[in-house]
């Protein structure tokens, strides 16, 4: 009987790994991010289908801003057999190195969110361009300054450049090299906010301490945006102070639609397609296609300008939003 | 008539006494004098609106840290108080079962429940097996993360009515900031709790030496489990004013916040050792951090220095503590 017990274990063990095996006989890709925000997670859905559709097994990971859990992750790719890795690294200091080893050793690399300089290797980077998205915001806000502000404005600036220097920078700078182009414009607060609730208590202070000459705030992310915009609005400033921002999500297209004025525009990024893009040229290089398109290159994925005075631009947003969350 | 020297001796124990209100009172002062609009009413209410999050919490921490416990796990527990108090209302109103305006009264019910039962858990686990809580904690800070971002699928939660607001960014008389009120309520409550009550003493006496406290009769067990509850339920509680402010409910809420409240603890004269600290201490410390913080923002401190200051300050308050506490006991001896 013993015996009997110990033979059904070993074939059952034995059609188990079997069974593991074959499942495991389609390529094995991974999409790896760096944050829990809805921008990364709608990134990472996008590489999740695209992964799929090419009938790949899909593996998702985050390093949570972590360069050692980063070198971590494409270390165990490159030890398992994974064929490819799409990911948003972290900084080109930071994280170029190890992604450079792992592709010389023969993982295929997609990177996105990242603007590529000198780096053969990679299939293709998709990414928006910082700078000219911050560029487009500025230009809807230089417009609102000249028509419901006469012209000036005391701004502060709410960034994130102690988490990512680069991409901040990029931003805020696109910005404010548009409404700087008007005289009567004057930058007198600028400090790192980009989770929802720090957001709220830095805007809270700024406004409590600037509040009788502030009158515009600018924020290079999602949760500063949010966060700045509760801030006025919890000061009961609405109507006084206006915010400009970046990203989009459902909450922000509410607060664009929102009666009490403080959000005007924000500048959204597409990250489902940045997510598919990348994950396609990845694809294609795993298959033995021809991806000389993309190999070594940056390739810009467009934002969408999301206004209030665009009802129907914000309508078609949230629906195309919800239809790639589900 | 006091000597000149017995009147030196009262003014430097004095001093010891209330050296957290003297340096917090210097700071101010010079905050005054040369940061912009610091002092300004709005502003001072803008500081007590802004440490309620972590002021709420600290005072159950002030608990625990004194009944000999901590808990890591209080970041990750305001993101799940958040992200349930708008899933739920959300089902219930799609569910057609009551609309968001009530729905969100038992939304916050359970989200405060969830909380009693996390510490209950952590309580049943430290009395149980005896593991220590920074242990547990630390295990528990990730595993609420996770539930937090598996309920709300790493996508924040909107699903709030909007008379909710008011219990983050209300005003009541259109001055005195709401959560601020909610601030002075909780620490009503614990000041009274520790300083007033039989189970203060208790929380005092099992921090102290817990094994003496079982000898004198003290249910160590029941005392433990319920300091853990306390602050499990005081971090569901700032999750719920969080979501009131943001309108959303979000996983990446609440990151780091266990840091904020233990150095507010820490700071207050609270000592991680057990047994020593005052709920009074922890007001202070927390209206210390945010003046400290508030006083960074006006003068445009960047982050990087925002970290360096925020260190120093535990640093130090942790020094100050530990040779307030060597003198002492240097003093009981040659007694």
């Amino acid at each position: 009987m013993k015996k009997i017990l110990v033979t059904l274990m070993v074939v059952a063990l034995m059609v188990a790994v079997g069974g593991t095996a074959f499942a495991q006989a389609k390529p094995k890709v991974a999409g790896v991010v760096f944050q829990e925000d809805q921008f990364m997670k709608l990134m990472q859905m996008g590489y999740k289908d695209a992964a799929i559709k090419a009938g790949f097994d899909f593996y998702p990971g985050n390093t949570n801003g972590d360069a050692a859990k980063e070198a971590e992750f494409i270390n165990t790719y490159l030890t398992q057999g994974y064929k490819g890795l799409a990911i948003s690294p972290i900084s080109e200091g930071a994280s170029m190195k190890v992604i450079a080893d792992a592709a010389g050793k023969g993982l295929l690399i997609g990177i996105s969110n990242f603007t590529l300089t000198n780096a053969p290797y990679i299939t293709g980077a998709f990414t928006s361009d910082n700078y000219d998205l911050g560029k487009t915001c500025g230009k809807a806000a230089v417009e609102f300054i000249k028509t419901k502000m006469g012209g000036k404005a005391k701004i502060a600036i709410l960034q994130f450049k102690s988490l990512l220097p680069e991409q901040s920078g990029a931003r805020v700078n696109g910005f404010l090299d548009q409404v700087k182009t008007l005289p009567g414009v004057e930058v007198i607060a600028d400090q790192d906010a980009w989770l929802q609730d720090k957001a709220i208590t830095v805007g809270g202070d700024i406004i409590t301490a600037k509040g009788a000459t502030l009158n515009l705030i600018f924020s290079a992310n999602e949760g500063g945006t949010i966060g700045a915009t509760m801030a006025v609005k919890n000061a009961g400033k609405a109507g006084k102070i206006f915010v400009f921002g970046f990203d989009g999500s459902e909450q922000m297209v509410q607060l664009l639609k929102d009666k009490a004025d403080i959000l005007q525009a924000a500048i959204a990024q597409d990250p489902y397609g940045i997510g598919v893009k990348t994950m396609e040229a990845l694809a294609k290089a795993i298959k033995g296609e021809d991806y000389s398109a993309t190999k070594a290159k940056t390739v810009i994925v467009p934002g969408i300008l999301l206004e209030r005075k665009n009802v129907k631009g914000l309508d078609a947003f949230l629906a195309d939003l919800k239809a790639k969350s589900k | 008539m006091k000597s000149a020297a017995t009147r030196n001796l009262d003014l430097s124990s004095l001093s010891k006494k209330y050296m957290m209100e003297i340096i917090l009172f210097c700071i101010a002062l010079a905050l005054v004098l040369t940061a912009p609009g610091f002092f300004t009413l709005p502003n001072i209410l803008n500081i007590f609106r802004n440490v309620t999050l972590t002021g709420v919490i600290s005072f159950g921490m002030t608990m625990a840290i004194i009944g000999g416990e901590i808990d890591l796990s209080v970041g990750s527990s305001i993101a799940l108080s958040a992200v349930l108090t708008a899933t739920i209302t959300g089902a219930l109103d799609k569910a057609g079962i009551m609309p968001m305006e009530t729905g969100v009264f038992v939304a916050m019910a359970c989200a405060l429940v969830v909380g009693l039962l996390i510490g209950l858990w952590n309580g049943f686990i430290r009395t149980r097996f005896n593991i220590p809580t920074f242990i547990i904690t630390l295990a528990m800070l990730n595993v609420i993360y996770g539930t937090a971002a598996l309920i709300s699928h790493g996508f924040p939660v909107t699903t709030l009515p909007d008379w909710y607001s008011w219990i983050g960014a209300g005003r009541v008389f259109g001055l005195f900031p709401v959560p601020a009120i909610w601030l002075l309520i909780v620490f009503a409550i614990v000041y009274v709790i520790m300083n007033l009550t039989r189970f203060g003493r208790e929380v005092y006496a099992v921090g102290g030496n817990p094994e003496s406290a079982r000898l004198s009769g003290i249910n160590v067990t029941r005392v433990k489990i319920i300091i853990l509850v306390a602050v499990q339920v005081l971090a569901a509680f700032s999750g719920i004013i969080l979501s009131a402010q943001v309108m959303s409910g979000s996983s990446t809420f609440g990151r780091g916040y266990e840091m904020d409240v233990i150095s507010a603890v820490i700071i207050g004269g609270t000592s991680l050792v057990g047994g020593i600290g005052k709920v009074w201490g922890t007001f202070m410390g927390i209206v210390f951090l945010g003046v400290i913080n508030n006083g960074m923002t006006l003068f445009g401190v960047g982050d990087f220095e925002k970290y360096i200051v925020r260190g120093l300050l535990i640093l130090f308050a942790v020094l100050f503590n530990t040779i307030q506490l060597q003198s002492l006991q240097k003093a009981r001896l040659t007694k």
